[in-house]
């Protein structure tokens, strides 16, 4: 269920149409896929009315269209354009809060006045290409909230331009429809879902499976391969062949793919158990900093009596910390 | 390239702005401080790629900072001068990333107020030589074309051979430094990756083949020259592309004043920044934690290795031992 916010009746009759939505009450339109809110004009009522719905009902995505002045005249009035980012600007000055919409498209500002000077607009440029009067309310709103948010906007007029507010109203309606179009296509887009990916043999955990994608997708980052070319080069049938249970293979896959990644932590780890298990076997343990920052080791055994004490003091008297610190200070054996 | 230019009201009469107006060619709108505006909204980083805009302003307060310890080599205190704010480059290590709020630009025209600044820290300083490094929060000669402040820095350090300046670049805009007398106190140093690395990390700027002509271009006429192998960035060949790296620069080994030498290491915000804008980036592919100083790095062991072998490779290439330095580590590492 989408959740589409507009300022005004006027610039959402368009989507009202196209969607087929019923009048819920008076600013509240709904269909079964989609509720469409009007906010009215300004962040501060944008950001309300928006936060009240979200918190009514679980949204999967908030989008904010409609109408924005340009603070440059390079921009193609009547177009609709995705927004980057969301500036607030009061009283001629930006605030600190901005909020990310596409990743790519124009940078907006919302304005708590509106502006009707061109001379207080030049400032603002260098901030962003549009200027409107709610988007980063409800941007606000559906951050604090967390639901994902995507504005667009169709471009009215050049801001701080006599009669900007007549044109708007004379265009209002073809506006609207093509801002309904506009929302049916990515609508649409959004019903495309990304596969999962599914190997056949292993078993994955929620956690596991994060693990493999985030660890596949390095491998791919390291190699400059696809993800399908990696795939390809993963021991599968040599661990499905040595290992029998489906989770195991798959903690034997990860342990294979985390080792190609970083092949040094297995080479410092194989030394690291050299020097411990001799200790190890005699029942005393070398305890290290996981991170292996701290050159400190810890001791730990049990001891049963006095000569079980006198025992594990003469084996220690071989002990020397010299290997872990040489091996902090990289006298490790990669070739 | 500049977005929107922004000049103070203060300095709009300034020759140096007007100069670098000049050149630029586009309108400016004047603003009566730059940090009304500059820094005021958070601006995703790369949306300098689009929308960069380009500030001229005075430097208020402080326009010297003393270095972190084991910033540069031993031997007398180091400053960093404060000429710029962001840079035209998009290293995707670059703590520039997450120190500011806006990656837009700040050209900073009062050298002359920066300058005697300097004097000071040297009447301040009478027994020692003293570092002024230029280039920690923009790249020292990437803009001099622009700004053309060059000639007051070499005027310094030849009235003052106590002061040693060192520019950190990884530009090859040189052409102002190839009219000026060489001088062993002015510095230039580069900062260099192989050429296979700095094509994935260090996008925008000029391949380490172009960075090592301007060094033998400088080197030939005289100039000090230094080298920084920092980061340096893991990857399963790297002692191969270091040995080539080093080999390909066998004619400046010998001349370096110094080579410092850096594993890779972010703060945590900055970090964070990297992972939000290279989320593919090559940095991610290798194990980082979180080490002694609260910075993010790789574990000991294998940053020491690193370092060692690097060491180790740019001594058998002729680069003199005494000159070899590690950049913000502990002094046990090597």
């Amino acid at each position: 269920m989408h959740l589409i916010t507009m300022a005004h009746l006027g610039e959402a009759q368009g989507v009202i149409q196209l969607f087929d939505l019923k009048r819920k009450s008076q600013d509240l339109f709904e269909s079964d896929s989609m509720t469409l809110l009007l906010t009215g004009e300004g962040p501060f009522e944008a950001s309300t009315k928006t936060a009240f719905h979200l918190g009514q009902k679980k949204f999967a995505q908030v989008i904010n269209l409609g109408i924005a002045g340009s603070l440059k005249d390079n921009i193609k009035l009547g177009e609709v354009y995705p927004v980057r980012s969301l500036y607030l600007v009061i009283e001629g000055k930006p605030q600190f809060k901005t909020f990310q919409s596409a990743p790519e498209g124009l940078d907006c500002l919302t304005s708590f006045e509106r502006i009707l000077s061109h001379e207080k607009s030049l400032p603002l440029r260098g901030l962003g290409t549009l200027v409107d009067r709610e988007a980063w309310g409800v941007a606000q709103a559906a951050k604090s909230c967390g639901t994902p948010f995507l504005s667009f906007k169709i471009v009215s007029d050049f801001a701080g331009t006599l009669g900007a507010c007549e044109i708007a109203r004379d265009e209002a309606f073809e506006w609207s429809l093509k801002l309904a179009k506009y929302l049916q296509s990515i609508v649409q887009k959004n019903a495309h879902q990304e596969g999962k990916l599914f190997l056949p043999g292993l078993y994955f955990t929620f956690t596991t499976h994060h693990q493999f994608q985030n660890l596949l997708n390095k491998m791919s980052i390291k190699t400059e391969a696809t993800l399908q070319e990696v795939l390809e080069t993963l021991p599968l049938d040599k661990i499905k062949k040595e290992v029998s249970l489906p989770k195991e293979r798959t903690k034997k896959l990860l342990q294979y793919m985390e080792r190609t990644l970083d092949p040094i932590k297995d080479i410092v780890q194989n030394s690291l158990d050299h020097w411990q298990h001799p200790f190890k076997g005699h029942g005393i343990d070398l305890q290290l900093d996981p991170q292996w920052e701290n050159r400190d080791v810890k001791v730990v055994f049990d001891v049963k009596n006095d000569q079980d004490l006198l025992a594990k003091i003469e084996i220690l008297k071989s002990l020397s910390l010299k290997p872990y610190h040489d091996i902090l200070e990289g006298q490790i054996d990669v070739e | 390239m500049w977005n929107e230019v922004y000049v103070e009201e203060a300095i709009k009469e300034h020759p140096r702005v007007l100069s670098i107006l000049s050149k630029i060619n586009k309108t400016p709108l004047i603003i009566s401080r730059y940090d009304d505006l500059w820094g005021k909204s958070k601006k995703p980083y790369l949306q300098k790629r689009d929308s960069l805009n380009l500030f001229l302003a005075e430097k208020k307060g402080q326009l010297l900072k003393l270095a972190p310890d084991a910033y540069g080599q031993l031997g007398g205190p180091h400053y960093y001068f404060i000429h710029a704010y962001n840079c035209i480059y998009e290293c995707q290590y670059c703590y520039l990333q997450g120190y500011f709020n806006t990656p837009d630009i700040v050209l900073f025209v009062n050298h002359e107020e920066i300058i005697k600044e300097m004097q000071n820290i040297l009447e301040i300083h009478p027994e020692e030589n003293v570092w002024f490094h230029a280039g920690e929060f923009s790249d020292s000669l990437a803009l001099t074309h622009l700004t053309g402040e060059l000639e007051l820095y070499h005027d310094f350090c030849a009235k003052n051979p106590r002061a040693i300046i060192e520019l950190r670049t990884k530009s090859v805009n040189i052409k102002a430094l190839k009219n000026l007398q060489p001088l062993q106190n002015l510095i230039v140093s580069f900062s260099l990756s192989p050429q296979k690395m700095a094509k994935r990390v260090d996008l925008k700027t000029p391949s380490t083949a172009s960075r090592l002509e301007a060094m033998r271009g400088l080197r030939r006429l005289g100039h000090s020259i230094a080298a920084h192998f920092d980061p340096i960035i893991f990857e399963d060949h790297f002692k191969t592309e270091y040995e080539a790296l080093l080999e390909s620069m066998t004619d400046l080994n010998p001349h370096l004043r110094y080579l410092s030498l850096g594993v890779v290491r972010f703060t945590k915000d900055v970090y964070r920044e990297v992972e939000k804008n290279y989320p593919n980036s090559l940095i991610h592919t290798n194990p980082l934690i979180k080490s002694f100083d609260g910075k993010v790095r790789y574990h000991r062991p294998m940053r020491t290795w690193i370092m060692q072998s690097v060491k180790e490779i740019a001594i058998q290439k002729s680069v003199s031992q005494s000159c070899i330095y590690l950049c913000m580590e502990e002094n046990s590492v090597l």
